[in-house]
């Protein structure tokens, strides 16, 4: 009886920790989709920009002045690694759920073991 | 009730799921909504900024600090793309990127607007519904539909089934005529006038609800020809050639019988002519015991494979145009439900008056073709001695298909033979001695 408490509340709190690590997951990509929306957006403004006007980044408390050319290019890169962040996050993400999945699983069966020797000390 | 109260329950509880989901659609709604605003007031202060060179005004240096200041550069704006990137514009460029941003913006709303909808209809849905619990009690007649269902889709496969019968009838028809007309041009010479009851004998035998048919049509209309030269051989008495058109019509018709839903005529009309209906009935329970015997008395593999035997060699008789001599191998199985058949009869006590009677009491079979004659331990046991001088003259007639009747004749060969049968494979059932010893009486 005791060795089943023990082994469920482990699962537990396996479960527990595949569960908090799916949502920090889950959170991570929400906040790399509104950055490529951002950089989408900026990439847009840019490609409206002729060579004349100037562009700034602002890098700390700095604004430091860069090329168009170069400041598109950037961006761009910047968009496709924010892509490849989300679906690595994604990936993540389902392994947790199928883990999270068959600690359930097994949380259920422990549980199952439990009432039964709960019943087996009740019937003695 | 109770189930009901649950229901209440769940839907209660998703209603205020729903108004939370509602909530949050109308915060994201406001959020959006001033953001329209203030891009739409900055839009209108960037419009009226650069009409002049310089303004003077009150500028914060904290929250609550202000100073005096001027406002220079008026057309120069630097503009945050996101991400950290600026861009220097003049106001016009600014106007236009706000208004770009706006499009956004309105976008965005938009599907909040519709989203509130969903929402909405789904509250008032749940609402409706939560209004109808309480109202009224639906589920149990559910339950009651599933039942009749299953009974009328039950209705109707038995329909179906019958419908199906029919048309495998006619199928079986079809063929059987088809196998006749090919036979019938070989044995033509056998056969004799009366073919064509016959032929409607087997037509009849043929139907599917029957194995054994499949065993009789091997047999084929041969088996009727034959059947008749060996009554006329017996030399019974112009009664039973009498009788033989009497034997065919109620046999044909029998095996019209044998269709379920033609039966109870049939069996009828047969009780009006003769005492058939006790050997009908009898040996439509045998037909349906020796299938039932073969599971109880372990004969089954045995005894198909001398059926199929028998089968063989009637057919490979039939096919040489020769005199007929019918083997018959009576398999255990058959002695078994002989044997019941005969005690039966026994019991009831026939009386043999008349060449008819003979038959009878040696079990008329559904179709000519069945095996449902007697075995000669059964032949002898009702048998009266009167009937024995008739055996010797039919000794000849060795090969004979156990299921025709004349075992009377065959019977005491057969007993020999059957005998030796029994104490050469089949042990399971030996004869009783009282039967033996009848056997021997007779020899």
């Amino acid at each position: 009886m005791e060795a089943i408490q023990k082994k469920f509340e482990e699962e537990l709190s396996k479960f527990q920790k595949s569960q908090s690590d799916l949502n920090k997951h889950i959170s991570q990509r929400q906040i790399l989709e509104s950055q490529l929306t951002e950089n989408k957006f900026v990439k847009e403004e840019l490609d409206l920009l002729k060579k004349e006007d100037a562009i700034y980044k602002l890098v700390g408390p700095v604004l430091l002045k860069q090329d168009l050319v170069e400041a598109s290019q950037t961006v761009e890169k910047r968009i496709d690694y924010i892509q490849n962040e989300i679906k690595r996050h994604e990936n993540l993400i389902k392994e947790t759920e199928s883990k999270q999945d068959s600690l359930k699983e097994s949380l259920n069966k422990i549980q199952q073991q439990m009432q039964q020797a709960k019943l087996k000390t009740m019937q003695k | 009730m109770s189930q009901n109260f649950e229901k209440l329950e769940h839907f209660v509880r998703l209603r205020t799921e729903q108004e939370n989901y509602l909530k949050v659609c109308d915060q994201k709604l406001g959020n959006w909504q001033k953001f329209k605003d203030d891009y739409l007031t900055l839009k209108s202060r960037l419009e009226t900024l650069p009409h002049e060179l310089r303004y003077e005004v009150m500028v914060p240096i904290s929250k609550v600090a202000f100073m005096t200041g001027r406002l220079v550069n008026t057309n120069e704006i630097l503009v945050l793309l996101g991400d950290n990137w600026f861009v220097e514009k003049s106001a016009k460029q600014s106007c236009d990127l706000i208004d770009r941003r706006l499009k956004n913006i309105e976008k965005f709303l938009d599907d909040l607007h519709k989203e509130k909808k969903n929402l909405q209809e789904q509250i008032n849905w749940t609402e409706n519904l939560l209004q109808e619990k309480g109202e009224y009690v639906n589920i149990e007649e559910k339950l009651e539909d599933e039942p009749i269902k299953q009974k009328s889709q039950k209705e109707i496969s038995e329909e179906e089934k019958r419908e199906i019968r029919r048309k495998l009838q006619e199928k079986a028809l079809q063929t059987s005529l088809e196998l006749e007309n090919e036979i019938k041009k070989d044995f033509k010479s056998l056969y004799k006038p009366k073919e064509n009851k016959i032929e409607k004998v087997e037509e009849n035998t043929e139907e599917e609800e029957e194995e054994d048919v499949v065993q009789i049509v091997n047999n084929g209309p041969n088996f009727m020809s034959q059947l008749e030269e060996d009554i006329k051989n017996l030399d019974l008495g112009e009664k039973f050639d009498e009788d033989d058109e009497q034997l065919r019509n109620l046999m044909s018709e029998y095996d019209k019988g044998i269709n379920r839903e033609n039966n109870k005529q049939i069996e009828k009309d047969l009780k009006k002519q003769v005492k058939w209906s006790n050997v009908e009935e009898s040996q439509a329970k045998k037909v349906e015991n020796s299938q039932y015997d073969e599971d109880d008395f372990e004969y089954s593999e045995s005894d198909e494979e001398e059926e199929e035997e028998e089968d063989d060699e009637i057919a490979e008789e039939y096919v040489k145009v020769e005199p007929i001599k019918i083997q018959i191998k009576h398999t255990a199985n058959e002695f078994i439900e002989e044997q019941d058949r005969r005690l039966r009869l026994s019991r009831e006590k026939p009386e043999i008056n008349s060449p008819a009677d003979i038959y009878s009491v040696f079990n008329k079979p559904k179709s000519i073709l069945k095996k449902t004659s007697l075995t000669p331990i059964e032949s002898d046991h009702i048998l009266p001695v009167e009937h024995k001088k008739v055996e010797p003259k039919n000794a000849e007639m060795e090969k004979f298909e156990p299921q025709k009747a004349f075992t009377g004749e065959i019977v005491e060969k057969n007993v020999i033979s059957i005998q030796s049968h029994d104490m050469g494979s089949e042990n399971k059932k030996p004869v009783s001695k009282f039967k033996a010893s009848k056997f021997s009486q007779n020899k």
